[in-house]
């Protein structure tokens, strides 16, 4: 658990969501609060933005640290189970990804 | 606008719901956007669709031709096979133009990146000759149809970068493109829709001070502009106007609204060697020390042109704050301070599509210049009926033939003010109401002793009841209006209910933002008001043609 890379996490995501929202109705914009489930129960994004998001996290992470860190061949199911996905829970999944 | 949300169906062969969203985003409420289901594009096209709806068609080259699939694969392919399969493409196309109002098709693309050898651009098996070879294609099968606009798609992905092409979210959700493309595709069909509607630029109104030429006339003197000869400023000033004036050949109206002296600037016109832009291609100026607005809004005024219809162009950021500021409606775009890229930005602005070009698009301006000179003998004659009479007019009416379609389309897809619905008829709907026994088509041709105004009214009748007609269409062009071509329309409505036999003549008006100009002369015209938005005539009471002009019917249609 490293809190400040946490909270990195958490500003890269809020920076993706921001992008995507650019592209967006008003209406279907999703909040960057740190509690917004994004998936699961009640979350904002659809299975096609799911893709969207990290398709979109995938390439700013290559930016932010020169690593390629693939997303999307993993299952999110598997990972978090039937639990709600946050924008801190995320976070914390990728802080932990890039530890190692 | 006009209120009315247009339909639009995105048919494709892949995943088009990250543009759907962008498309929404963009065009807010004016446009209902529905998917059709994916993958079903033939049978999409091949289906009836509601009046007034119009499409998207975006498809991969390699889903419409297995041929190209093929080649793609290095497999060996004769390029006269894939040819047919974009044939038979066009052609579900051309079925669905019958019946959508308004089709829109992305040009084919592959990502450029993509690497087929040294010879991928042989003219017989280049894979990237091939798909150039049908889009050509697909443009000459489609090029006939006024509703069908093929779309320059690289544009967009030109626009968006290396990151264009989306590998992850195409394995991921079968979407090929990133939504930077969705953005400029979205910009683009927006501009285009709105243009097939005729909401486009009509007027542009330009300062002249390093705006039309380098320097400051007044200072420099017109001899010292940097216009023309061996200077990369001159130049690109002389590409400019070049460029404007292609527009004004266009039907694109010119003006002038700049602070100067008026006869120094004029000499700088008329005098100067390099100027492309003459005094008779602008069809009015404010060359003075008044406020820019002002000027503007009394050009607007005079010329009867809609505010949303002018482009303001003008390099000084304080002027074109103030324009925006009063004149909301003007189109105000943020000038590049480089003046070497006034040109390349003009070029990329929306509205400035044309479409069809009519006869009386590429002589507008003289139009215009004829309209002036009949408004300065007005000034010469104390009485309005005395100087209609001077005018000498002429109107002609008669169903629309064949000649005279593209400009009745024009008039229905353009006409705001003077339009009793301001349906957009697409160009099979028009041929098709054309066509039936129970409507009537006329066309008004307007002239007078300056000149031709042309076809510029058109009479729209249903008469499928059999007590009743009803004026389903009433179009004027703003260039005629006031001078009772409106009574004359309306006495010829009234001869074709009483041909026809029937009892009564209504009229239905539709409001709109715009189209109070007709209700205002409905109000006068001594028609009795039944409703709100509702006319009636009994047809045995006479409704007289107007005796300041004179009005010829074929004998074959009387």
């Amino acid at each position: 658990m490293n809190p400040s890379e946490n909270l990195r996490m958490e500003q890269l995501i809020r920076n993706v969501l921001d992008g995507m929202n650019a592209f967006l109705p008003a209406a279907e914009r999703i909040p960057t609060d740190p509690s917004t489930i994004l998936m699961g129960d009640g979350g904002h994004l659809d299975s096609l933005g799911i893709a969207n998001f990290i398709v979109s996290l995938e390439e700013a992470l290559e930016q932010g640290s020169g690593r390629s860190i693939p997303l999307s061949d993993q299952d999110l199911s598997d990972i978090f189970g039937a639990n709600s996905v946050t924008i801190r829970s995320f976070a914390e999944y990728l802080s932990h990804r890039l530890q190692r | 606008m006009d209120g009315n949300s247009i339909e639009l169906l995105l048919v494709s062969d892949h995943n088009l719901s990250n543009f759907a969203s962008v498309f929404k985003g963009i065009a807010g409420g004016r446009f209902t956007v529905m998917m059709a289901p994916l993958d079903q594009v033939v049978p999409t096209l091949h289906q009836a669709h509601p009046l007034g709806r119009h499409a998207m068609v975006w498809t991969m080259p390699e889903r419409v031709s297995s041929g190209f699939q093929q080649a793609r694969a290095f497999g060996t392919v004769e390029a006269q096979l894939v040819l047919e399969e974009v044939d038979r493409f066009a052609d579900s196309i051309r079925t669905a133009a019958t019946s959508l109002h308004t089709i829109y098709l992305p040009l084919w693309q592959i990502d450029p990146a993509e690497r087929y050898g040294n010879h991928e651009l042989h003219a017989d098996h280049g894979v990237h000759a091939l798909l150039m070879r049908m889009n050509l294609r697909l443009c000459e099968r489609v090029s006939d149809l006024s509703n069908v606009h093929v779309m320059h798609g690289q544009r967009w992905t030109q626009k968006a970068g290396p990151g264009a092409w989306s590998q992850r979210l195409w394995f991921m959700t079968k979407t090929p493109f990133s939504n930077d493309v969705y953005q400029a595709a979205a910009k683009d069909l927006l501009a285009l829709a709105d243009a097939a509607r005729g909401h486009r630029v009509k007027l542009i109104v330009l300062d002249l001070d390093d705006t039309l030429w380098g320097g400051i006339v007044g200072d420099d003197g017109w001899e010292n502009l940097r216009l023309g000869g061996h200077d990369a400023l001159g130049e690109s000033f002389v590409t400019f106007q070049r460029t404007l004036r292609s527009l004004k050949d266009r039907g694109i109206l010119l003006a002038i609204a700049s602070k100067n002296d008026h006869r120094v600037a004029l000499e700088a016109i008329n005098n100067h060697p390099e100027m492309v832009l003459k005094e008779g291609d602008f069809v009015a100026m404010r060359i003075n020390w008044q406020d820019k607005a002002g000027n503007i809004a009394e050009m607007v005024n005079e010329l009867n042109i809609g505010l949303s219809s002018v482009l303001f162009v003008d390099d000084n950021p304080v002027e074109r704050a103030r324009v925006k500021a009063f004149l909301p409606d003007v189109m105000v775009p943020d000038w590049p301070a480089n003046k070497l890229l006034y040109d390349q930005f003009i070029r990329t602005l929306p509205g400035l599509d044309t479409g069809v070009l009519s006869a009386e698009d590429t002589i507008r301006t003289r139009l215009y210049a004829e309209e002036r000179a009949r408004e300065r003998s007005k000034s010469d004659t104390s009485d309005v009926n005395t100087w209609m009479r001077s005018l000498e007019m002429r109107v002609e009416a008669g169903p629309v033939s064949e000649a005279d379609h593209v400009r009745v389309h024009q008039l229905f897809g353009k006409t705001n003010q003077f339009n009793l619905t301001t349906r957009r008829l697409s160009d099979t709907e028009l041929r098709t109401l054309r066509a039936h026994p129970d409507h009537a088509v006329w066309s008004f041709r307007v002239s007078d002793r300056f000149g031709d105004a042309g076809l510029t009214g058109v009479l729209g009748m249903d008469l499928s009841h059999p007590r009743v007609a009803v004026i389903s269409d009433m179009i004027l062009s703003c260039r005629v209006m006031g001078r009772m071509v409106e009574e004359t329309i309306l006495h010829v409505a009234h001869g074709i209910a009483k041909n026809a036999g029937r009892s009564t003549l209504v009229v239905n008006y539709q409001p709109t933002s715009k189209n109070r100009p007709i209700l205002e002369f409905l109000e006068r015209s001594g028609l009795e008001r039944s409703s709100e938005h509702q006319f009636t005539w009994d047809v045995a009471k006479d409704l007289p043609c107007p005796d300041t002009l004179h009005l010829m019917i074929p004998h074959t249609t009387r």
